[in-house]
């Protein structure tokens, strides 16, 4: 499992990535009652039996990794949201991409801690690959929207330490106006 | 803080890059990759990048490439990491916490020694070759 919100939120855009999505979109709804998260992407997608041996933790498509007959990602996503009494959908179809989204309860006992936001923000941003990804970020009523061909083309490169510590530092300046 | 712009952004990129440009290039072709799959996510890799992006920023190598990839397929090693360094083998390391991370930087990076007891990938013919 993972230690907080903001793990699980990379987790499933990393899946995202890795299913070749060009396009890439993370909602995070907070709220002060409920925290909820979308990823939608155009990737290659999985038929309903494929989606189905997801769920399961002892199945993997081997694609990846031909030795490996393990896949953790969606089960985790199902165990934290059972364990919260949370929400969660996945849609897929082959060829036009996949949705997930969960809602989870801030307030239960269960919640693991939502984590930092702006250094995972700031690192699904920054995975290798050519994709285009549309961050909107909300609470309680004030948002803000960062997108990756932007910033790549004000920093330039998104990889040097000198790019992510800025990518950070504009990061954390959205993230602290939702606080103020 | 006030809410940065885009053109703010921008230009603290080209001050920044200024004092890059006046740095040693050749730090420009030092990679480290860091694999953000599931287990290395689990495993803790989120503190490893941070770790590596603090050491490096620490000692001015703000050139250096870290780039964040899915599993690199050694589970069992989370968190793993690959380092390419000119002129020395490229390495897979494991189990790579924060205080490793750290460590990577200033005997592999800074001190061009590798770090053996996290090596966990690449064939030991190619540290004899580079040892010609």
């Amino acid at each position: 499992m993972h230690e907080s919100i903001a793990d699980y939120i990379v987790d499933v855009v990393q899946n995202a990535i890795e299913s070749t999505a060009g396009n890439i979109e993370l909602e995070i709804r907070e709220t002060d009652a409920f925290l909820s998260v979308l990823v939608r992407d155009d990737g290659r997608g999985m038929t309903p039996e494929t989606l189905s041996r997801a769920r399961d933790p002892f199945y993997s498509d081997g694609i990846k990794h031909p030795e490996r007959s393990v896949g953790l990602g969606i089960p985790f996503l199902l165990q934290l949201v059972a364990s919260v009494g949370g929400e969660q959908r996945i849609f897929s179809e082959p060829g036009n991409g996949t949705e997930v989204s969960f809602s989870l309860p801030v307030a239960h006992i269960d919640m693991p801690p939502i984590g930092d936001i702006c250094t995972a923000v700031t690192s699904v941003l920054t995975f290798d690959g050519a994709y285009e990804l549309t961050v909107f970020r909300s609470r309680n009523g004030r948002e803000y929207t960062v997108r990756r061909s932007e910033l790549r083309s004000v920093l330039e490169e998104l990889e040097s330490v000198g790019a992510r510590t800025l990518l950070l530092e504009y990061v954390r300046s959205q993230e602290e106006c939702l606080h103020a | 803080m006030a809410k940065m712009t885009l053109d703010e952004l921008r230009k603290l990129r080209e001050t920044k890059k200024i004092e890059m440009d006046m740095r040693s290039p050749e730090n420009k072709s030092i990679h480290i990759i860091v694999g953000m799959g599931t287990s290395g996510i689990a495993a803790g890799a989120k503190q490893t990048l941070n770790a590596f992006v603090e050491e490096l920023n620490e000692h001015g190598l703000t050139e250096v490439a870290v780039r964040q990839v899915g599993g690199m397929g050694l589970d069992h090693a989370e968190p793993t990491v690959e380092v390419r360094v000119p002129d020395m083998p490229t390495v897979i390391y494991g189990r790579v916490s924060a205080d490793i991370a750290r460590k990577i930087v200033r005997k592999h990076v800074l001190g061009k020694q590798l770090v053996n007891e996290h090596i966990f990938d690449r064939p030991a013919a190619d540290i004899v070759e580079g040892n010609r």
